[in-house]
């Protein structure tokens, strides 16, 4: 799947060549090379394993593909997902719209405020949020318990292990990525306009629909592109909330081959899911971009990226500096007209649906101190029981020491190798670099268990199943995709001019990004770090299968726990594992503002 | 320039952490356990390995999440990650068939007691562990009493005992098949051979009262003390093991599906001999004996009971009172191949495959 920049990402598509000034071979290719060889090595070569496999190592045959499509079985399971993921994006964009419209109509603090709400989700794991609402829509859960209290039900409601579960779970996930693209697009619409057309006469819902919806067009159509493909290939949220009914497409890919060990069909199977998300995204580019303004297509690649890296690192950033007053607030674009009226009702749906959100982070805490025995809220007595257990376990304390080494390797060579690739890409100019921006960040469109079923075949024959080697390799693969972009919309705001002159000056090349570059970008770099140790810490896809009974991660040893018993250890380990992301998101902020502080001289003047 | 050189520190670091954490395993000194996770694993830890450690220095690594597939799918990838695993003896027979698991060196680990164990349980790939039995257990909340369920047909029967079932599901270790029929109305003495395509149109009707078909067996005693059911199939001695601690739960001896489970050897297991010694320390009189008085499981080495109270004896499932309400599992039936060369516990994946998705 090819990604190409947009209007929105001017440095990296395709910008003059600015730092060209200084004679010598081109350091291009040297910086572009880890990442490169990296995506090759381990993310084209093994999907095209899987490609070959799927039509027969020795002999060419499309026997595989044949016994898919006979297989009745497979084939409703496959339209089932499909509709799934449908009717997910359809939910997540009557919920995420108002949303985007409130925060579009709040005030500066507010705005930002709302903006961390929906972000923060997207930085606690994604297993952590999913058994939050196990315990939610338990038959002893806060749903029925507080329903029985109110008198509305005798019996509790059989709510978990249904669609209905999988629903909620599954919009909870994705809602942030329908909200951060529409925002996007909305704060760019000039509201004037709407007022323009009240003043022609027409009533609110008139001017909204006629003229503020297809406006923002483009967001809906890129947040709706992007939460359909990021469904389609979900797999943990189906798995532990649904039933036996809502088996999904790539449920099935696991179950070939994990349990059956059948290959070819498993490689069959990951290549329809992955032909048939392709062709849906470029049937619906097609049909629906040319209404409007640039490809959905790019448009959802690039801001999956952002709403994940960039624009999350953004929001904090501003509301740390609003909290600390250190910074003068310098939001980019043109002064807006903030629309003069609202409509209550979808104010009144986008903040209940933002509260849902949070609510399932939050009831981990007094769930995990829990004195019973069993999922109970809300708890009768408290204690630290859990806690205890937690860090007795040696299975428990042994993933987690393993998580931490992994993630922290990933940190360290991700940051490097997604840096140097972003300054090839912001700063370099060569032929194809549209495709080469493309490749690298194709690893977050392409559905992780495709992925992870294409590595599992390729280090099951190095070896390398079940080590901490590969475990970091393929966790690179997400992370560096974050580091180039954090990093490289960073360095599209320094401005090239004092590159040169630093090379003016006689300074090397090298010595210019060390003396000038990296201290004006040092913050992006932190928190492309700690990006990087996130993907790492918090992934569970790849972990379940290259993980070994000697080598498993934190997130493997909670997928195994809750799957076998929904003790309360789970909770606590939830609350911690949330707890962590808080501290090192705090600790980012601190270490930027540091960072920012001591560049403070000329630092405000450089950045445009 | 200092902090050029701390970075250069950490990623040097970096790079022999992640060069030498690999090589760090090169001793053999361990052997990898693959058993049923849950508070029955817990007490092997206890009972099993950790007197095993000690004895013999041998470290112990735990793994869960067994089943028939999982040791084929292994085994096939040329990736045999564990050195010992229970298996039920359906999924042993036909592991045994196909070439999927290691023979057991009876002769050099075994010296002169192997006539201590039940000679049933004693088969040229896997020796037994304990007999263990599946019994319909239920939450005393949702029924105090004195109308407790006691028999499949109660299970099954959902306007006399409202609520959600949890049982297994058919891809896991024990299909509910046996249970089923008997729900169903077919006599214990006409069990086998199972009627399949009978025993799954009585799985379809309960099908919409089952909060969840479980694939552990940590599972249905979960879900039954949470209330995610109220009444389902559960292993004795896990049931057991929550009403001692005082959870609202308990249990019929009527119609237990009684069974053993085997220790078996993958194919091509990295530490045979180390799983030997381990396979041949779980079977002895006094380790079985201590395992005993955790869970309620009859041990396969005669022996053990010279170490067991009278008193504890009578509440084991092997105990002749317990014994005759039970039913006991054919794994003949289940390993048997019909003409299309495809064994009953194959043939039941297909049938469960295709059931679970209607």
């Amino acid at each position: 799947m090819q990604a190409s920049g947009t209007s929105s990402n001017g440095a990296l598509a395709g910008s003059p060549a600015t730092a060209g000034a200084k004679p010598g071979p081109s350091p291009v290719p040297l910086l572009l090379a880890p990442a490169l060889i990296l995506l090759l090595g381990v993310f084209i070569v093994p999907l095209l394993g899987v490609l070959f496999e799927s039509v027969g190592r020795a002999e060419f045959t499309v026997g595989h593909y044949i016994e898919v499509f006979d297989n009745e079985v497979l084939m409703r399971v496959l339209v089932r997902t499909i509709v799934l993921s449908l009717v997910v994006t359809a939910i997540c964009l009557l919920l995420g719209y108002p949303i985007a419209w409130v925060m579009l109509l709040s005030s500066g603090w507010m705005q930002r405020f709302i903006a961390l709400l929906i972000v923060l989700p997207l930085w606690t794991s994604l297993l952590v949020r999913t058994y939050a609402w196990m315990v939610i829509l338990g038959r002893k859960g806060l749903v029925n318990e507080t329903l029985i209290t109110l008198g509305a039900i005798d019996a509790p409601l059989t709510l978990l292990y249904t669609r209905f579960s999988v629903y909620i779970g599954m919009v909870h996930i994705m809602l942030p990525f329908m909200v951060l693209p529409l925002f996007a697009v909305m704060r760019r619409i000039d509201t004037s306009l709407l007022s323009g057309a009240w003043s022609l006469g027409a009533n609110r819902p008139m001017a909204f629909f006629f003229v503020f919806l297809p406006l923002s067009m483009p967001g809906i159509l890129a947040g709706s592109l992007l939460v359909f493909i990021l469904s389609i290939g979900f797999f943990v949220t189906p798995a532990l909330l649904g039933g036996l009914g809502d088996t999904t497409f790539v449920m099935l890919i696991e179950r070939q081959v994990n349990r059956l060990g059948n290959w070819p069909l498993a490689a069959a199977m990951s290549v329809i899911l992955l032909v048939a998300t392709l062709v849906l995204v470029i049937v619906y580019n097609r049909v629906l971009s040319s209404r409007v303004d640039g490809s959905a297509l790019s448009t959802a690649v690039w801001v999956r990226l952002m709403s994940l890296a960039a624009f999350g690192s953004f929001l904090v950033e501003r509301i740390v500096d609003t909290l600390a007053s250190a910074v003068p607030r310098t939001l980019r674009g043109g002064p807006r007209q903030r629309p003069p009226s609202t409509f209550p009702f979808a104010a009144i749906v986008a903040w209940a649906t933002i509260l849902l959100m949070i609510f399932p982070i939050a009831i981990l805490y007094p769930l995990s101190f829990s004195d019973a025995p069993y999922l109970q809220f809300p708890p009768a007595e408290y204690s630290t029981r859990w806690y205890e257990n937690y860090f007795a376990r040696r299975d428990w304390v042994r993933p987690t020491i393993i998580s931490f080494e992994v993630g922290f390797i990933v940190m360290i060579f991700g940051t490097v190798i997604g840096t140097a690739a972003a300054v090839a890409l912001a700063r370099g100019s060569f032929a194809g670099k549209k495709l080469v921006l493309g490749l690298l960040l194709s690893p977050i469109i392409v559905p992780t268990i495709i992925s992870a079923v294409a590595l599992y075949y390729v280090f099951a024959t190095l070896g390398l199943v079940g080590t901490r080697t590969g475990l970091v390799l393929a966790h690179l693969i997400l992370a560096v995709p974050f580091v180039i972009v954090v990093v490289a919309s960073a360095l599209e705001r320094v401005d090239p001019a004092l590159e040169q002159a630093a090379g003016t000056l006689g300074a090397t090349r090298f010595t210019t990004f060390r003396k000038v570059t990296l201290p004006l970008i040092r913050p992006a770099v932190i928190t492309a770090a700690l990006f990087a140790f996130l993907a790492s810490f918090d992934e569970v896809v790849i972990a379940i299968f290259l993980s070994g009974v000697r080598i498993k991660t934190l997130p493997k040893r909670m997928w195994d726990g809750i799957r076998e018993e929904i003790d309360p250890t789970t909770a606590a380990v939830a609350a911690l594992l949330v707890t962590l992301t808080v501290v090192l998101i705090i600790l980012a902020e601190v270490l930027r503002a540091r960072a920012s502080r001591r560049g403070a001289a000329g630092h405000d003047q450089f950045v445009k | 320039m200092k902090r050029l050189r701390i970075t250069s520190a950490f990623v040097a670091a970096a790079l022999v952490f992640a060069a030498g954490t690999d090589l760090a395993r090169a001793d053999e000194g361990h052997v990898v356990v693959a058993s049923w996770g849950g508070s029955f694993q817990d007490d092997q830890r206890k009972a099993i390995f950790d007197p095993f450690v000690e004895e013999t220095g041998i470290e112990i690594i735990e793994a869960t999440g067994i089943s028939l597939s999982k040791v084929r799918a292994m085994v096939e990838s040329g990736n045999t990650e564990w050195d010992v695993s229970g298996m039920v003896p359906g999924d042993l027979l036909v592991l045994a068939r196909d070439g999927l698991v290691e023979k057991l060196d009876y002769e050099n680990y075994f010296k002169g007691w192997l006539g201590d164990i039940v000679p049933e349980v004693v088969h040229p790939y896997g020796i037994g562990n304990f007999f263990y039995t599946k019994v319909i257990a239920f939450n005393t909340e949702a029924f105090p009493g004195p109308e407790r369920p006691d028999s499949w047909q109660d299970v099954w029967n959902v306007e006399k005992f409202p609520g959600p079932r949890a049982i297994d599901a058919g891809d896991w270790v024990v299909p509910p098949l046996e249970y089923a029929l008997l729900a169903d109305g077919v006599a214990v003495e006409d069990l086998y051979p199972l009627d399949m395509e009978r025993a799954y149109a009585s799985l379809a009707k309960i099908r919409p009262n089952v909060a969840k078909f479980t694939t552990s067996s940590a599972m249905a005693p979960q879900m039954l003390v949470d209330g995610e059911a109220v009444v389902g199939a559960s292993t004795l001695g896990r049931t057991v093991r929550r009403k001692n601690e005082g959870a609202p739960i308990d249990f019929s001896w009527n119609q237990g599906l009684i069974q053993f489970d085997y220790w078996i050897i993958p194919k091509n297991a990295p530490n045979y001999e180390n799983a030997m010694k381990f396979i041949e320390f779980a079977t002895r009189p006094e380790i079985q004996a201590a395992m005993v008085e955790l869970q309620l499981l009859g041990p396969v080495n005669l022996k053990a009971f010279d170490h067991l109270s009278a008193e504890r004896a009578e509440k084991l499932p092997s105990f002749p009172a317990n014994l005759e309400k039970q039913v006991f599992l054919s794994a003949d039936f289940w390993a048997a191949v019909g003409d299309d060369g495809v064994s009953n516990v194959e043939k039941n994946q297909q049938m469960w495959d295709r059931w679970s998705i209607e």
